[in-house]
């Protein structure tokens, strides 16, 4: 599909997130901070539970972006975590073409992207481009 | 308010930790897929191109300049940016750098919250040419 100016992209809706996709997570990141996996620790630091990795939020929104324009097409991501998921939170990605503009020759899509959970509440949110050809 | 930033701390800014060597390996991207709950092909095989948050996995194996340990109540992630001038593959051996940019602070709803700005560079090991970098906030929050 060609994009332009305005386009919704195709919504993504990820399965319900887990502690096991957590575990999963840490270890294929290399983010062992144990407020992702353990109750405990998370309340310690204040937190009500378990909170996913504010880079798993990003990653899905990665996927979403080059499930729309292709894997590889991704120029540029830029995301800030502006509410935490919970376990069990299934997470919706929805994002819209702002801009469609060159560099070098070559068209790339601008677009503005958030992830938001089962309430509606942004929980990640920012811009990205993605390469056209 | 006082500072949490102490001259020790703001010492921390333009450190630079790296460069340090990354391999890319297939199984990383398709373990790294599969966490995520991504199932393109494209992430798959000899050929693996990176997902586009991959480069999380960067991470140095050794100390690295850093708040100490136990330096708020919990450690948070503030925002992220990757960008990249060529796809990542299996297979690119690439010398990943940062350097601590900013440290600032502000109080919040829920307590005070001291914010590290770290920017990215990743080279190409073969020629040096710039492959992407990056931009990593975290923070730490003390409650109220």
């Amino acid at each position: 599909m060609r994009y332009q100016k305005g386009d919704a992209l195709p919504e993504l809706v990820k399965d319900p997130v887990s502690r096991t996709q957590l575990v999963k997570y840490a270890g294929a990141s290399g983010d062992y901070n144990s407020i992702h996996y353990d109750d405990e620790a998370a309340r310690a630091g204040g937190l009500e539970g378990v909170i996913a990795h504010g880079m798993l939020s990003m990653g899905f929104l990665g996927q979403f972006v080059e499930t729309a324009f292709g894997a590889g097409s991704y120029k540029r991501l830029e995301v800030r975590f502006q509410g935490m998921v919970k376990l069990g939170e299934v997470i919706t990605c929805r994002g819209v073409v702002a801009e469609v503009t060159q560099e070098n020759g070559r068209e790339y899509a601008a677009c503005e992207i958030e992830a938001v959970d089962s309430e509606g509440r942004v929980v990640t949110k920012g811009c990205a481009q993605a390469w056209l050809d | 308010m006082s500072t949490r930033i102490t001259p020790e701390i703001r010492a921390l800014v333009g450190r630079k930790h790296g460069p340090y060597r990354v391999r890319v390996e297939q199984g990383a991207i398709e373990k790294f897929a599969d966490a995520v709950g991504d199932d393109n092909p494209a992430y798959r095989g000899p050929d693996a191109v990176a997902p586009p948050t991959f480069p999380t996995t960067f991470r140095p194996g050794d100390a690295y300049p850093d708040l100490p340990p136990g330096f708020g109540d919990v450690g948070l992630h503030a925002s992220q940016v990757y960008e990249v001038e060529r796809p990542i593959r299996a297979g690119d051996e690439l010398d990943v750098s940062f350097t601590i940019v900013d440290i600032t602070e502000k109080s919040g709803r829920t307590g005070d919250l001291v914010f590290v700005e770290r920017e990215y560079e990743f080279l190409d090991a073969r020629d040096g040419s710039r492959v992407g970098g990056g931009k990593w906030v975290s923070l730490r929050r003390f409650r109220n």
